[in-house]
Parts: C-alpha cells; sequence; structure tokens
C-alpha cells in the first residue's frame, strides 16, 4: 500500500468538499429565490442580493459565535473537558506517551503540543487549539490501559494531521457559518409553517454535507496516520481494539457537540450513529487501511481486570501486552492458504529425509539398535560429544561397541528431525530386551544426554517415548481437572514454551497462547526452581497422570498451540509432545504425529 | 496592424502564463526551504546525541577501563560524524554532503552497536543511574533522529516530485531548481549488511 497515493487519494476529495460548501452557501439565496417565485410570482433584480444582505449578519454572528469558544486556546479546552495537564510534570509512568507526542511532532513537522490525560474509560484521544502553536493532545485513560506503543503512537499522529491541516479551526469557522444560515431560515420560518419545514429540512441536509466533508478529512488524517508511524497495521489495529472493547470510543455522560470533528473516534454513542455524524464508521476506516480485514475484533479483557496493583492484575496487564499485540497482528497478515502452516513443514521435512540402509536394517536388531540410539543422542557441541564418546567406550557389552563403531559414518550426517521416527522404528527391538537389559540402556541413555543440562528434558522425553510402547500401561485414577492441577499445567507449558524459543519473548507469546487454550485464568509463567531436578517434575508429571480424560484431551492441544505458534517446530518440541501423548496415554492432536518409516523404499544412501 | 482586441486577449493569455510560471517558481521555493528546515531538526538531534555520547564514554571509562579500543573507536567516529554534520548543514540536500554524513553516521551506529555489546558484559554498570539516564537519553535521541530523518526524507521527495513534474520541469533547470535533491540514508550496520546463515542442525 503507498501511503503517499492514499493521502492523494483523500486529497482529491478536498476538492469535493469546496465544490460543496459553494453549493451549500449558495442555496439560501437560490432557495429564496425560488420561494420569492413562488410566493410573489416575480422576482427583481435586487431581490437575491437583498436576499444574501439579509443573510450576511446571521452568517458573521454564528462565525463569531462558534469561533468564540476557541478563544482560551487548546489549555481552556482540555481543561473544561476536565483533563490534566501530564507533560510538565514527567512523572515516569507517564512519560512514554510524552515521548511518543514528540517523535510524532517531529515526524510531522509541527512544534510539540502540551499533552494532558483525561479519566474517561473509553478509547480516545482529542486535539484542541486554534493554532498549530496552540494545540494541545488529550488522550483518555482507558486508551492507556489498553493500546499499546504503536497504537497511540497512531492516534497522535492522526491527531497531529488533524491538526496540521487545521481542521479545528476551518470546522469552527464552517460550523458557524452554517449555523448563522440555519438560524435565519429558522426565524423565517417562525412566521410561515411551510417555510419552517422546509428550512428545518434543510438544515439537515446542511449537516449532512458538512459530515461528509469532515469523514474526508477524517479518511486524510488516517492515511497521514500511516504516513508519520510507517506501520499501517497500528492505526487499523488501534481502531480494532476499539472495535472490540466494552466501553468502545465513548466518553461519557456530557454530550457536547462543540468538537466533535476533533475527536480520533466517534464519541458519543447517539451521535455517532447518526447518518450525519462527522466520524466514518469504524468498519470503513479499518477497510480503507487494510482491505483483506475478515471483520473480526479482537478479545479485548474488561478494563477492571487491568487496572490495579495486585498480582492478578499485573499478570492480566502482561497478558493482554504479549496478546494484544498479537492479535491484531495476525489477522492482518495476509493470509493465504496456500502458505504451509508449521505442522505441514515439519510433517514435509521429515518426509523428505531419507534413511541409509544400514542404519534401517540396524534399527531392527536389539544390540544395534541401542548402539543406534546412542549415536543419535551425541551432541553437536564437540567438548560435550567427547564426554560423551568417552563414556560410550565404557559400555561392557562388545557387540555394541562393535555396532558404534560401524554406525559412525552413516549417522553423522542424519537429519536431526529423523531422530524421533528412527525411534519409533527401533521400539521393536527394543522392547524384546531383558527387563534387566533395559534398565541399563535407559539408564545409559540418560547419562549420555545429561552432559549437556539442557539434554535431561530430553532424555527423559525419548525414555517416556520408548515406554510408551511397551504393552500393557499402568492405570491411573482419573481424579483431577485442569483447574485443580493448575500449577502443573503452567509449569509444563513454561517448560515447553522455553524448550523450543531462543527469546524469552517468543516463549512468553507461545505461552499465553496455550493458555488461552485452558478453561482457566492464566498465572504468570512458571518455570522449575534451581534445586528442583527430574524428581520433583516426576512428581508433577504423576500428578498430571490423574486428569480426567477430557481435560487431558485439551492439554494435549495446549501442548500443540504452544509448539506451532511461532510457525516452527524443532524437533525437541515434537519429541515432548510425544512424551508427553505416551505418559498421559493420550493421542497425538491431529496432523502432528511422526511418520513411520517401515516401508524399505524409504532407503537410500545419503549423497 | 491586427485589431486592438487581438492584442488584449493575447496580453491576457500572456499574463495568465506568467503569473502561473510564477506560482510553480514559487512553490519550488516553498518546497526546497521545507527541507531545509526538516534538515535543521535532524541536525538539532544528532548534535544532541554527538553531545551525548562523550559523556556516556566518561561514565563508562571508569568501569571499562581495559576496553580501550571500543571507546577509542567511538570517540572517533563521533568526532568524524560531528565535522561531517556541520559540511553538511551548510548544503542539506545535495548529493555528496548527504552521501558523506550518511556513512559517517552508518560508521558511527556502528561503533555505538560495538559499545553496547561490550557493555553488556558489565552488569555493574547497569548500577550506576547516570549511565542508565545516559543510556535512555542517547536510546530516545536516536528514536527523534529517526522520526526526524523520516520527515527529512518525506520533503525531499515532496520536492523531487514537484520539480520532475511536467510542466515545472520545463523552467526548473533555468531558475536554479536544476538538481533533485538528495535523501539521507544511513548507512547498514555490518550486522545487518551481512546476512544470517540458518542451520538446522
Amino acid at each position: 500500500m503507498n501511503f503517499f497515493e492514499h493521502q492523494a487519494r483523500a486529497r482529491r476529495n478536498v476538492a469535493y468538499r469546496m465544490a460543496l460548501t459553494t453549493g451549500v452557501l449558495l442555496s439560501p439565496a437560490l432557495l429564496g429565490t425560488i420561494v420569492s417565485l413562488v410566493v410573489f410570482g416575480e422576482v427583481q433584480w435586487y431581490e437575491p442580493l437583498l436576499a444574501c444582505a439579509v443573510m450576511l449578519p446571521f452568517i458573521a454572528v454564528g462565525y463569531w459565535y462558534q469561533v468564540r469558544k476557541l478563544r482560551g486556546g487548546g489549555s481552556a479546552i482540555a481543561e473544561k473537558l476536565g483533563a490534566f495537564l501530564i507533560s510538565q510534570q514527567l512523572d515516569d509512568n507517564d512519560r512514554w506517551v510524552v515521548e511518543i507526542v514528540e517523535e510524532m511532532a517531529i515526524a510531522s513537522g509541527s512544534p510539540v503540543p502540551k499533552v494532558y490525560l483525561l479519566d474517561k474509560r473509553g478509547i480516545n484521544a482529542f486535539a484542541a487549539g486554534r493554532t498549530p502553536q496552540d494545540s494541545v493532545i488529550v488522550v483518555t485513560l482507558g486508551a492507556l490501559y489498553i493500546l499499546n506503543y504503536e497504537e497511540i503512537r497512531a492516534m497522535v499522529a492522526h491527531l497531529f494531521s488533524q491538526i496540521q491541516n487545521n481542521d479545528m479551526r476551518v470546522d469552527a469557522q464552517m460550523t458557524g457559518v452554517y449555523l448563522g444560515i440555519i438560524w435565519l431560515a429558522l426565524l423565517i420560518g417562525a412566521a410561515n409553517a411551510f417555510i419552517f419545514i422546509i428550512g428545518v429540512s434543510w438544515a439537515y441536509l446542511v449537516f449532512l454535507a458538512m459530515s461528509r466533508v469532515i469523514r474526508q478529512r477524517k479518511y486524510l488524517a488516517d492515511a497521514a496516520a500511516v504516513q508519520f508511524t510507517r506501520n499501517p497495521q497500528s492505526v487499523s489495529s488501534a481502531l480494532k481494539k476499539i472495535g472490540g472493547y466494552e466501553y468502545g470510543s465513548l466518553m461519557g455522560c456530557d454530550e457536547s457537540e462543540d468538537f466533535l470533528a476533533m475527536y480520533f473516534a466517534a464519541p458519543f454513542k447517539k451521535l455517532g450513529e447518526r447518518l450525519i455524524a462527522p466520524h466514518p464508521p469504524l468498519e470503513k476506516r479499518i477497510r480503507r487501511l487494510e482491505p483483506g480485514w475478515d471483520g473480526e475484533y479482537p478479545n479485548v479483557p474488561p478494563l477492571t481486570s487491568l487496572i490495579g496493583d495486585s498480582e492478578q492484575a499485573d499478570e492480566n496487564r502482561r497478558r493482554w501486552e504479549v496478546l494484544g499485540a498479537v492479535a491484531t497482528a495476525v489477522s492482518a497478515v495476509n493470509r493465504s492458504d496456500e502458505e504451509p502452516d508449521a505442522v505441514d513443514r515439519y510433517q514435509e521435512r521429515v518426509a523428505l529425509a531419507t534413511i541409509p540402509e544400514v542404519v534401517s536394517t540396524a534399527a531392527h536388531h536389539p544390540k544395534s539398535a541401542q548402539a543406534l540410539i546412542y549415536r543419535l543422542l551425541l551432541s553437536v557441541n564437540p567438548q560435550a560429544r567427547d564426554q560423551q564418546e568417552s563414556q560410550l567406550q565404557e559400555i561392557p557389552d562388545v557387540e555394541i561397541l562393535d555396532c558404534l563403531q560401524k554406525l559412525k559414518a552413516p549417522v553423522a550426517n542424519l537429519d536431526r528431525y529423523l531422530r524421533l521416527p528412527l525411534l519409533d522404528l527401533c521400539a521393536p527391538a527394543l522392547m524384546q530386551l531383558a527387563p534387566a537389559q533395559y534398565k541399563l540402556f535407559t539408564n545409559t541413555l540418560m547419562t549420555i544426554i545429561s552432559v549437556e543440562e539442557t539434554g535431561v528434558l530430553t532424555g527423559w522425553a525419548l525414555v517416556q517415548i520408548l515406554n510408551g510402547h511397551a504393552p500393557g500401561r499402568r492405570k491411573f485414577l482419573e481424579r483431577y481437572t485442569l483447574i485443580q492441577r493448575h500449577n502443573d499445567v503452567t509449569l509444563l507449558l513454561g517448560l515447553i514454551a522455553f524448550k523450543g524459543h531462543r527469546s524469552h519473548s517468543q516463549a512468553e507469546l507461545a505461552y499465553y497462547r496455550a493458555c488461552d487454550v485452558l478453561p482457566f485464568h492464566t498465572a504468570p509463567m512458571n518455570v522449575l526452581k534451581e534445586e528442583e531436578g527430574l524428581e520433583e517434575f516426576d512428581q508433577y508429571i504423576t500428578n498430571l497422570r490423574q486428569l480426567k480424560k477430557d481435560e487431558k484431551v485439551i492439554l494435549m492441544e495446549a501442548i500443540a498451540v504452544c509448539i506451532e505458534t511461532d510457525g516452527h517446530i524443532t524437533h525437541e518440541e515434537i519429541e515432548l509432545l510425544r512424551a508427553m501423548a505416551a505418559v498421559l496415554d493420550c493421542p497425538v492432536p491431529e496432523g502432528m504425529e511422526t511418520p513411520s518409516f517401515e516401508t524399505v523404499d524409504a532407503v537410500r544412501l545419503p549423497a | 496592424m491586427f485589431d486592438t482586441i487581438f492584442w488584449v486577449i493575447f496580453i491576457g493569455i500572456l499574463s495568465v502564463v506568467a503569473l502561473y510560471l510564477i506560482g510553480l517558481y514559487n512553490q519550488l521555493v516553498n518546497l526546497r526551504n521545507r527541507f531545509k528546515n526538516a534538515f535543521s531538526q535532524i541536525e538539532v538531534q544528532l548534535k544532541r546525541r554527538h553531545d551525548l555520547i562523550p559523556n556516556l564514554l566518561e561514565t563508562a571509562k571508569a568501569y571499562m577501563s581495559h576496553e580501550r579500543d571500543t571507546l577509542v573507536a567511538v570517540t572517533e567516529a563521533r568526532n568524524i560524524a560531528a565535522s561531517c554534520l556541520k559540511a553538511a548543514a551548510a548544503e542539506p540536500g545535495s548529493a555528496p554532503s548527504m552521501a558523506q554524513l550518511g556513512k559517517n553516521e552508518g560508521r558511527l551506529n556502528t561503533a555505538m552497536d560495538k559499545l553496547n555489546v561490550t557493555l553488556e558484559e558489565y552488569p555493574n554498570l547497569y548500577a550506576s543511574e547516570t549511565m542508565m539516564q545516559l543510556s535512555d537519553e542517547i536510546t530516545h535521541t536516536e528514536d527523534r533522529i529517526a522520526y526526524a530523518r523520516q520527515f527529512f526524507n518525506d520533503s525531499v521527495m515532496d520536492y523531487n516530485i514537484f520539480r520532475q513534474k511536467f510542466p515545472t520541469v520545463l523552467i526548473a533547470a533555468t531558475v536554479g531548481h536544476g538538481t533533485d535533491a538528495a535523501l539521507l540514508e544511513f548507512d547498514d550496520s555490518e550486522q545487518i549488511q551481512q546476512a544470517p546463515t540458518v542451520s538446522f542442525s
């Protein structure tokens, strides 16, 4: 989308405005002429001029009346509404708003205005002032809570564009002129009922025309906001959040029509829905910015849950911060159905990988299968690798050592994503081991993989997957619901989120999206404390095993969401998913199953 | 020779055309002054940043006595950038001075990035309040530089577009608006220039 083209288009409509203004101004004279033609039957040449001369004082009075309201300057208007100044105090909490205003002033080339805060629940902002030097910007408290950085920037940029175009003064002047004419019409109409009706309907038409003009200005201001912030999504997402918010952009009880056009969004419900309202409807504004919008508003949490100092409020704010930015960004992206999502990509990746014949035959014998698995678990890090190799040399069984040597080359180049399918392939052979040997195998496995700290969880996962293949699972009593075990659940999700994501913010995002699936109110991300090790983790898992069947399904879904949020499924994530499926005795969510490599034609030597 | 009415019309048309050309020239002057003014905005912010950097280095020096090289590199880059700024302020919008300024500010950005990376290895630096304040100030100034540069480039673009359009393009060269103004681009820091390699193993 070309910002400047957008603006050019909106500006062309200003010509339409001029035509409209002239037409409307001249219409009383025309009207008067027609009326006198009808009533008197003939028109003298001076009569239209006389009509204009009569109109002039009324226009002047109306003009003076409206513009007088601006006399106190922007600050007077803001203070009359009840706003308080924040730009002088530089209170740390609100400093960021002042800074956003400063940045937008620079971006639009205007002087920096004073910033006021209005204690209202609706999301709205307002620019007031006679000249650009004199203007102030007022933001509501609701906006500060609900909107994020970028969206407030967009709102402020929109207001700057209106300040720059001198919208306030021009609108006051226009309103004044129209008011004057309307008074005249009504005055004349007081004498004659017929003229009264004409006068009233004409007044309505006048306001209709004026509102169309102001709407074009609003579209222009939206386009200018995109130009200043260089971010089309921020403007549309601010509008979407207003749409999804319980209080919308409403300002509360005292409805004064004075400076209606200078609000970012419609401040009063009754007026907002009228045909002659100066604000274009929200959907139209969003669609102009984002033609591919699907009509969905994001779920904005109620304001009361975000205010306050309690831990829950803090947590809610954090959650909204993480999710709120995404909710709108995701819907903004042009989702084309040809693009594969994370799950499809994973399946594709595994399907394309090839297993050499040596490896495939090795997987079918118990001893060589063990060797294969040991080889697969070797680390990428050279130091850890050396340590693991020396540990492997200590295995008592000679045959296994032999296989280890033979498998060194083929396994070296195998794709990591094949780990899980190969594990599945080895499972039947491994199940043939005697219990003591199996125990020995799993212990060695854990020792090798625990050389690296991060490997403990992966090792656990692999052991669980293997155990999942064994027949005869122990039955657990199903007695808990997710809500009762929410500590364990949040811990698990936190661990999985951290495992698969590089940055803290990505992990948090995945965690919160996973929590969306759960039926309870979320808690902050829990992670295992330093002292806790595998035993405590086992305890949590045992608790989770005792969840009811339906709850388990929901939990698996949450894990799946957590994994696929960032569009990338790593092999460790899918191993954790399989492990949890094995532990909970629950099927893996649709699409995430590991493809099996039973067929021999999946065999080809790597190039 | 010809009728008076012909001359009246002819002179009338001539004066309309002349007025139009005057309007074009005035608009060119308008736009040029606008981007020159926009440049002074950038100048203010860049200068502020140049002034804050020595303070930052002084505070950091106390903790990072071993990191001579990084500190010296930043000081040098900053001095060069400051002198370049002075030169560019004399003729904003001319291609060579904008290119020079862009290159040197880009180098300063790279040096500052390296400094930031080094700073992260000294966690006790973050306990110093002066350090935190300075660091904040510089970050905010850099944000403002970004917006000021954006506005400057917008103004330059407006001027260039108007100058290149028909019929302004016919008269522009003769009245002293012969060349396009140059946009201000900061060279990308080295990290961005090297495409990151991604491996899946």
